[in-house]
């Protein structure tokens, strides 16, 4: 398998839709909420825009607190903690504000990411301090989650219409099954095996590159998957590809798929 | 040797016997008001001299016993120069990586690659194993048990490493000894 990273039509939308947040109007809505299944890739997206960005990346626990949340941005910073919260949150704003001038001087994006954001898209009072960050420094936050962040967010009107932009990511189309069959496959894959990647995978990430592996490791065992010699459904008949999501069994290819 | 002085140093004594006391103890003992044994345990928490622990009580540090058997006086004036706010990050392949292995619990040099190399990287594979095996030679990253599965027949796996010292944002740079020099400890 290549270690490549490979930019699907998720990514692309969430790239579109960050600089639409950056050239939005309402300079204080600068929440953007990503959100869909398990398994489609948005934290693997998410970490490498932070990465390539330098942007706060913070995954949110069951237990977060408003003063844990600081904590951990204060810990982020490097930044000793002081012993109030009024004096924590003057602490992480400043931190905060420096680190978003310094990213705007070198034409670096900046943003927090929160993945995981489920777990405090209930609590109010963790949601009121991120909303504080964003209107007091137009700071831009990135809530990462499931399904059940955008129905949470709802209940907070004061937040949710400071969301300026919201990503969901998308089971993967066959033109994605082929952009990671390019980009990440050692051997060369037929159409009609791509076709039936993205039958069994149901669009999800993390089973096309259980698929793609699997193949890899029949192609390179029985020396096919030349550009010549692609690998098809008719090579692979009767052998693993991939575990169903529902029920865990094996998926077998089919002799005639 | 102004008052403020004067008290730490006599504040230091009481605790550089190796005893924990708390405030009012100390208050008790020095015969000071609270608000400046408040003010001398402040300023000597600040220099380093004294420790305060999760239920108040504060003890004096190897640095506070060390200063107070030198006898040598306190200086008046800022304790540290002040610090500009630290440079931003640089945006290399070791700094990205580093990044990767932070926000990963476990993970391969392919992971690293695949989160943080670019294609204007040049052999970024050779510069990352460079770069994780000064990391564990340095005891910052541990190799784990068990290895990843390879997709060749002859394939033994690609280890998993995982970062054991998380110690800042800043990537550790690799000297010409190679010994690795931890910026964050440093900015610290």
């Amino acid at each position: 398998m290549k270690s490549t990273f490979v930019e699907t039509e998720n990514v692309k939308d969430f790239h579109a839709k960050w600089t639409a947040l950056e050239n939005r109007g309402a300079e204080e809505a600068c929440l953007m909420l990503v959100d869909g299944e398990p398994g489609l890739g948005k934290t693997t997206a998410l970490s490498h825009w932070a990465i390539e960005t330098q942007s706060i990346y913070l995954r949110a626990n069951a237990e977060w607190k408003s003063i844990w949340f600081l904590n951990d941005l204060l810990k982020a910073f490097r930044v000793q903690p002081q012993h109030s919260y009024e004096k924590r949150f003057a602490q992480v704003l400043e931190a905060l504000l420096l680190r978003q001038n310094q990213h705007l001087a070198l034409g670096r994006p900046f943003a927090v990411i929160i993945d995981e954001a489920d777990h405090i898209s209930r609590n109010r009072h963790l949601m009121e301090t991120v909303r504080d960050f964003a209107d007091i420094g137009d700071i831009p936050f990135i809530l990462v989650g499931m399904g059940a962040l955008r129905a949470n967010l709802a209940r907070f009107p004061q937040i949710s219409s400071r969301v300026s932009q919201k990503c969901r990511f998308e089971k993967a189309g066959l033109e994605d099954v082929r952009r990671f069959v390019d980009g990440k496959c050692d051997v060369s894959v037929a159409s009609d095996l791509v076709a039936f990647i993205h039958r069994v995978s149901g669009g999800f990430n993390r089973e096309i590159k259980e698929a793609l592996a699997s193949i890899e490791r029949f192609a390179k065992r029985n020396g096919i998957g030349s550009k010549e010699r692609p690998v098809t459904i008719a090579d692979m008949k009767g052998q693993s590809i991939v575990n169903d999501r529902a029920s865990g069994e094996k998926i077998l290819v089919p002799e005639l798929a | 040797m102004s008052d403020g002085s004067e008290r730490q140093k006599r504040l230091l004594g009481l605790l550089a016997s190796g005893r924990q006391l708390s405030m009012l103890a100390v208050a008790g003992e020095a015969k000071y008001t609270l608000r400046n044994t408040a003010e001398a345990l402040r300023m000597l928490v600040l220099r380093g001299f004294v420790e305060r622990s999760q239920d108040g009580a504060f003890s004096a540090t190897a640095s506070g016993i060390g200063q107070h058997a030198s006898g040598a006086p306190f200086r008046d004036g800022p304790i540290a120069k002040t610090r500009r706010p630290p440079p931003p990050l640089q945006n290399t392949l070791r700094q990205r990586a580093w990044s990767a292995m932070r926000l990963n619990n476990r993970w391969t040099i392919d992971d690293l690659l695949t989160l943080a190399a670019r294609s204007s990287d040049k052999q970024p594979y050779g510069a990352l194993q460079k770069y994780v095996h000064a990391l564990c030679r340095a005891e910052i990253v541990v190799v784990l048990p068990k290895r990843v599965q390879g997709t060749a027949p002859t394939s033994n796996g690609a280890k998993v490493y995982k970062l054991l010292r998380n110690s800042g944002e800043r990537a550790p740079s690799i000297q010409r000894d190679g010994s690795v020099r931890d910026h964050n400890q440093v900015a610290a």
